[in-house]
């Protein structure tokens, strides 16, 4: 299955606390869990299809074993809404912090495995494992 | 989200274009006022006002348009944002009895499991399971550890 992943505030914190910056709790269970799927970043940080700067930003706060699967993440081409870079031809889950109404309504007609989850560690700081334990295994 | 200085340039011009298009109608109606009003002072009145009345008019209805025609909200965005909208008579959430069902089913309570299986946005996975709570079909939580499903199927 295809994974597409943002990164502020869904892998890493961004909210105005000692916590900005910091990865979140589970981020390494959650990239253990996503290894062997197809990874694809879902970010500002990349648009024009060059994974180079969210990697770069992963692995500065990640230990060096997760390196090689940070590294194997691949970029995506977008331009005003995340949903132009996703394959709808393909199931995928999109995991990202906010989603406007805009990408939300793409998926009025999307199949049952096109989904998008709201992750949300600013009010659940354990989001990431409980996403790894009731979502990802099951998949 | 954290920007780039790029990103930040792109986000000043986004912005600008949505205070054009928010403010087109004021805009217009205040130019159309101002060009009629220059007219009529420096004319005595005797000029004519064939620039400022479409302004004025164009600019009266985008407001009309704004302030009295109701904007129409797909169904599913009003559905996932409106906190009374998914609710019944009873102040259940008319996704009460599928979340239920999923929560039974595979043993799991969490927001990632309902959103997954129901296809909604945090929140209102959030309002799920605090309903399922309320309800003794799932137990408080309890820091990282999973909720205890309490009720069986």
């Amino acid at each position: 299955m295809n994974i597409y992943l943002d990164i502020d505030g869904t892998l890493i914190h961004e909210d105005l606390t000692e916590r900005l910056g910091k990865p979140a709790t589970g981020l390494p269970e959650f990239l253990k869990a996503i290894q062997h799927h197809n990874l694809f970043w879902l970010t500002t940080h990349c648009r024009a299809g060059d994974p180079a700067r969210p990697i770069e930003i992963l692995k500065r706060v990640t230990d060096e074993s997760l390196h090689p699967i940070i590294e194997s993440i691949k970029g995506t081409v977008w331009d005003t809404a995340k949903t132009q870079g996703i394959d709808w031809s393909q199931d995928f889950i999109w995991f990202d912090n906010e989603i406007s109404d805009f990408e939300l309504n793409k998926f009025a007609d999307a199949r049952q495995d096109q989904q998008v989850i709201e992750v949300n560690i600013r009010t659940n700081p354990n989001h990431l494992l409980e996403i790894v334990s009731d979502v990802l295994l099951e998949l | 989200m954290v920007s780039s200085l790029g990103q930040d340039k792109v986000n000043g011009k986004i912005e600008s274009m949505k205070w054009f298009k928010n403010n087109t109608a004021e805009l217009m109606l205040g130019l159309g006022l101002t060009i009629f009003l220059i007219n009529f002072f420096t004319t005595q009145g005797k000029n004519e006002y064939f620039v400022s009345i479409p302004l004025v008019v164009l600019g009266s209805l985008v407001l009309y348009k704004r302030h009295f025609i109701p904007v129409k909200i797909p169904q599913q965005i009003a559905n996932e944002n409106s906190f009374f909208n998914n609710l019944d008579e009873d102040g259940e959430d008319d996704l009460y009895e599928d979340a239920k069902e999923a929560v039974l089913e595979g043993g799991k309570a969490s927001t990632s499991y309902i959103q997954r299986r129901l296809r909604v946005g945090y929140s209102r996975a959030v309002r799920l399971m605090d309903m399922l709570e309320d309800k003794g079909v799932i137990g408080p939580a309890d820091g990282s550890k999973p909720r205890e499903v309490i009720k069986e199927k």
